[in-house]
């Protein structure tokens, strides 16, 4: 017997919303998390990328060949797992983004991540500005002496710089308060300087007489006696003065001694004035 | 006004390069035999005068004093050392030394005290021939010298004991202290021993009506 089934009451199947609805509704068009499985695979593949080819250089024996097969295995594993993550990632964020949104955890993520990326973007113009400039400060330099090799600077000046009003306008005062003197006068060749001079003209302009009068030769001649000791200096004088006979006596015995010693020494096997 | 003194250096020209040097054997024996014959003419002269003394005494019963070879050798050592030690002690050299151009200094060539002179004297008189030591001493210094703390060296200046020693030939040290005495040297010439020869000289013009 068949009782007759009432028909069936359909599911209602809400329409769930679209990756671009979703995007749309979040404000992103690639999940952050997505985003951040991206760069963590970039850094992993770089950073397996370095140790694989510092394993493989020229140095590598067969254990680095070794380890370095190793750990290129161990980083695809590790980016398969994170392009797998992505997806399963990106379904979570979807579903829980809304959720996430509303406490502003997320926007928080892609603010970094976009900040992140115009910073990376503005140094790299001032990278690029600082070569620009660099490059025409070069051209500038060039053209700059090229421009000079054109030019005779030296005819330049004396045909039109006025040397007469240049001169006026300097303090000659504070230049040569500036000068070293001595160091200028001790490269100065006095001897070539003195020999230029004309002495006897020089003299001859000199009025001795009238210098002698400014000059109390009484006192000169009383101090220059009370500086000496006459008579100590006439009692030497006196009695070091000695006749030719006493000198030539004097002379033969110090010559006599003088040989003596120089037979002596070389009797004695001595070195000749040595001391002791 | 400078008040540095102006200290005048006698030494001659010649002797400016040994001038304060030691003193070598044949100028010291020299030096010794001159005062050797200083001393006996001043006993001669001592005897002399004795005698005239008894001369003048004795009248015609004179006769010459005569005396014992110990007397004689007595006063001669004494004359010969009071001689030296008067000459070493006040001038620094005896009249042998004068004429040799010696001085005797002691070694810190300061000039020889009373004592030291004596005891020099004494030491020369007893054993005069120990001088010849002076040969083989490196110092060229006698027996006596060593004993005394004395040398003997050449100064031809007239300076007396008390002043520096002589001068060497490059004159005073050149870091000497600016208070020293400024020193000049003097050439001294020697004395003129004879009258100019003028055997050969021009004769002088005749005068008119002169034969």
């Amino acid at each position: 017997m068949m009782r007759e089934m009432p028909d069936a009451e359909p599911i209602p199947i809400h329409e769930l919303p679209s990756d671009d609805a979703t995007s749309a509704a979040t404000g992103h068009g690639v999940g952050a998390a997505e985003r951040a499985v991206d760069l963590l695979a970039g850094i992993v593949s770089f950073g397996a990328n370095m140790v694989v080819t510092a394993l493989d250089g020229e140095d590598a024996d067969e254990r680095s060949a070794g380890l370095a097969s190793v750990v290129a295995a161990g980083a695809g594993l590790l980016l398969e797992g994170l392009r797998a993550a992505g997806p399963v990632l990106g379904s979570v964020e979807r579903t829980a983004g809304p959720a996430v949104a509303n406490t502003g955890a997320a926007q928080s993520v892609g603010d970094l991540m976009d900040h992140w990326r115009t910073t990376w973007e503005e140094r790299r113009g001032d990278d690029d500005q600082r070569a620009a400039e660099e490059d025409m400060r070069q051209v500038f330099q060039r053209t700059v002496d090229t421009v000079l090799d054109q030019l005779d600077l030296t005819s330049l000046v004396i045909e039109h710089l006025d040397i007469q009003r240049v001169a006026s306008t300097l303090d000659m005062n504070a230049l040569v308060a500036g000068l070293d003197m001595n160091a200028l006068i001790a490269n100065l060749d006095m001897d070539q300087l003195t020999d230029r001079i004309d002495m006897d003209r020089l003299t001859a302009r000199i009025d001795v007489q009238a210098l002698l009068d400014h000059v109390d030769m009484p006192a000169v001649a009383a101090g220059v006696i009370d500086e000496l000791d006459l008579t100590q200096v006439i009692r030497d004088v006196t009695v070091g003065t000695t006749s030719e006979g006493v000198r030539d006596v004097r002379l033969r015995a110090v010559e006599a001694d003088r040989l003596i010693r120089r037979v002596i020494d070389k009797i004695l096997s001595r070195s000749e004035g040595s001391e002791g | 006004m400078n008040t540095s003194r102006v200290a005048f250096d006698t030494v001659p020209a010649e002797a400016r390069a040994f001038n304060g040097a030691p003193a070598g054997l044949v100028s010291r024996t020299l030096a010794n035999i001159v005062d050797l014959i200083v001393v006996g003419a001043l006993l001669a002269a001592g005897y002399l005068g004795v005698a005239g003394l008894l001369f003048l005494r004795r009248g015609a019963s004179f006769s010459f004093p005569v005396v014992s070879y110990p007397t004689a050798y007595a006063i001669g050592f004494a004359g010969w050392v009071v001689y030296m030690a008067i000459g070493w002690r006040t001038n620094g050299r005896t009249y042998g030394d004068h004429l040799l151009g010696l001085r005797v200094r002691t070694i810190g060539d300061g000039p020889l005290g009373a004592p030291r002179a004596v005891i020099r004297a004494v030491l020369c008189a007893i054993a005069p021939l120990l001088l010849i030591w002076v040969a083989f001493s490196k110092q060229q210094r006698s027996v006596q010298d060593l004993l005394v703390r004395t040398h003997v060296i050449y100064d031809w200046s007239g300076a007396r004991s008390d002043a520096p020693p002589g001068t060497p030939a490059d004159g005073p040290p050149p870091d000497a202290p600016s208070g020293d005495p400024v020193r000049v040297r003097v050439d001294v010439a020697p004395s003129v021993a004879d009258e100019p020869d003028d055997r050969h000289a021009e004769p002088l013009p005749r005068v008119d009506g002169e034969r």
